[in-house]
C-alpha cells in the first residue's frame, strides 16, 4: 500500500472525502449545511456540485491513477456504513465489461460516486438507458461518461465481421452489429483502424444517449448533466476526452 | 490466451478468491497495490476468472467488493442486475472467448430498482422513459414472493438473483453446455451495504 493510501486511511473516509471536496474550491460550509442535507438524497455528499466539478473529479482521479498514487484505495467499509443510507452519485459510467477496465478504479473514485453500466463493447441498450435515465433523474448524477478502450475485444470483432463477414457464436454476435456501424464507419481512414473504430463507437454512443433519451436530452439541454465521451488507454493507464 | 495468468482455473477456486476478497473487504485489510506493473502486462490480453451480472448501483463497485485487482472480473452491470440479451451476449463472450469459469448474479440490499417495482406492484406507480423497463424486468421475481414471510424487499431481492441466474443457464447454450462439462458454474450472492458481506445463495 503506497504513502498515499496510509496517509487517507489515518485521515479517515469522510475527512478524505471532505478535504477532497474542499480542494476543488466547493464551499465547506455548503457541504455540511441542512439545506445540502435536504438537497441531496440519504448517504455521503455528493462528491461533485456540477458537471464541470465531476467531469473535474473524474480528471483529477484519472491523473491519481495513472501517477500510481490513488487516494481511494484500501477498503471503504467507514463510508460504506453511511452509503447503507442512500447514494448520492456524481458521475455515470458507461462501459465495457473488460476485466482491465474498472470504473471506479481507473477514476480513483469511491464507492458511491460511480454509478456504472457496463456491457461488452459499452454501447447503448434501451435497459442501459432505463438505468441512466435512473442515475440522471432520480439520484440527480451530474455527468455521464461514454468510456471505450484501447484493445477492445468487441470492437476487434466487429473489425472481423465488416473486413470478411467473420461471424461469433451465439448471442455474442448481438455485440458484433452494436459495434459494426463505427467499424464500418472508419473503415479506410488514416491511422489505425481499430483505435479510430473505438473512438468511433465512443462517439456514436454519446449521440445515440440523447436521441433516443428524452430525459436524458432535456437534462443536456437545460444543462443538468454534461455527456463526453473518452477513450482509457490501457497501457498509459490514462483516459482521454473526446471532443 | 495472452495476458496475465487466470487467477482462479476452477470454479472453486474461482468462488474461494471472491469469498476471501470480500472477506477482506468488510475486515477493511484489502491490497491493492501493485497496479502499474499488472497494467503493463494487461496490454497483452485478458484472463478474468470471473463474470459478474450486478447492479450500476454505486455503493456496489464489484471489483472493491470482491478486492480484486483489475483483469480479474468481467462486468456486466445494469440496474436491477437482471439478464437482457445484449448482457447475454457479454456473458457469453467471456465464456466462450476468455474462458471464464464462475458467474456471480449479484444483487444487493436497499436496491431502488427493486424498490421501483415494489412500488409499482403496490401502487402502480409507472416510472418515466425507459426507467419502466427495469420494472418489468425485476416485476417477475417481486411478485413471487410477495406474500412470502419477512421483508418483501430483501425477498425480492434474492428471487431476483435467483430468477437471473437460471435464466443465464435456460437461454444460452453457451452457458448451458459449459456447466455440463464441469469448465463453468452460475451462484448467486447478495451484498449488504451495511456490513458489506456478500451472502451467496
Amino acid at each position: 500500500m503506497n504513502e498515499n493510501c496510509d496517509q487517507f486511511d489515518h485521515v479517515g473516509p469522510d475527512r478524505a472525502h471532505f478535504l477532497r471536496v474542499a480542494g476543488l474550491g466547493l464551499g465547506a460550509a455548503f457541504a455540511g449545511s441542512p439545506l445540502a442535507a435536504a438537497a441531496a438524497g440519504a448517504g455521503p455528499a455528493r462528491g461533485a456540485t456540477t458537471p464541470a466539478g465531476a467531469l473535474e473529479e473524474l480528471v483529477s482521479g484519472d491523473a491519481r491513477f495513472t501517477a500510481g498514487t490513488p487516494a481511494n484505495c484500501g477498503s471503504q467499509t467507514g463510508r460504506m456504513a453511511k452509503l447503507g443510507e442512500g447514494q448520492n452519485p456524481h458521475a455515470i459510467i458507461l462501459s465495457c465489461s473488460d476485466s482491465r477496465v474498472p470504473n471506479d478504479t481507473i477514476f480513483d473514485q469511491r464507492p458511491g460516486n460511480i454509478f456504472g453500466v457496463r456491457i461488452a463493447g459499452n454501447y447503448v441498450t434501451n435497459d442501459g438507458l432505463g438505468s441512466m435515465e435512473y442515475g440522471v433523474a432520480v439520484l440527480k448524477a451530474l455527468v455521464i461518461v461514454v468510456l471505450g478502450h484501447s484493445g477492445c475485444g468487441a470492437v476487434k470483432a466487429a473489425l472481423g465481421f465488416v473486413k470478411d463477414g467473420t461471424t461469433v457464436p451465439g448471442h455474442i454476435q448481438d455485440v458484433v452489429a452494436a459495434v459494426a456501424p463505427a467499424a464500418k464507419a472508419t473503415k479506410g481512414q488514416p491511422g489505425d483502424w481499430l483505435d479510430n473504430a473505438i473512438a468511433e463507437n465512443v462517439r456514436m454512443n454519446v449521440k445515440a444517449l440523447t436521441a433516443r433519451s428524452q430525459i436524458l436530452s432535456d437534462a443536456e439541454k437545460n444543462g443538468t448533466i454534461k455527456i463526453v465521451g473518452g477513450v482509457y488507454n490501457i497501457g498509459a493507464a490514462k483516459v482521454t476526452f473526446l471532443s | 490466451m495472452p495476458g496475465p495468468p487466470p487467477a482462479a482455473s476452477t470454479a472453486e477456486q474461482s468462488l474461494q478468491l471472491l469469498k476471501e476478497g470480500n472477506a477482506r473487504f468488510v475486515a477493511d485489510e484489502s491490497h491493492f497495490d501493485g497496479i502499474s506493473a499488472r497494467r503493463l502486462e494487461l496490454v497483452a490480453g485478458q484472463n478474468p476468472f470471473a463474470i459478474v451480472l450486478g447492479c450500476s448501483d454505486s455503493r456496489v463497485p464489484i471489483e472493491t467488493v470482491f478486492d480484486q485487482l483489475p483483469g480479474n472480473l468481467f462486468v456486466v452491470r445494469v440496474a436491477g442486475n437482471f439478464l437482457d440479451d445484449n448482457g447475454l451476449a457479454s456473458i457469453e463472450y467471456s465464456v466462450s472467448i476468455l474462458g471464464s469459469s464462475l458467474i456471480v448474479v449479484l444483487g444487493h440490499s436497499g436496491c431502488g430498482a427493486v424498490d421501483a417495482t415494489l412500488q409499482y406492484l403496490r401502487n402502480g406507480t409507472v416510472q418515466p422513459g425507459h426507467i419502466q423497463r427495469l420494472v418489468a424486468a425485476i416485476e417477475p421475481a417481486a411478485a413471487a414472493v410477495r406474500d412470502e414471510d419477512g421483508d418483501w424487499w430483501d425477498n425480492a431481492v434474492a428471487e431476483n438473483v435467483r430468477l437471473n441466474a437460471a435464466s443465464i443457464v435456460r437461454r444460452s447454450e453457451i452457458v448451458t453446455k459449459a456447466v455440463e462439462s464441469g469448465k463453468l458454474r452460475v451462484v448467486g450472492g447478495v451484498y449488504d451495504l451495511h456490513g458489506g458481506k456478500v451472502s451467496f445463495l
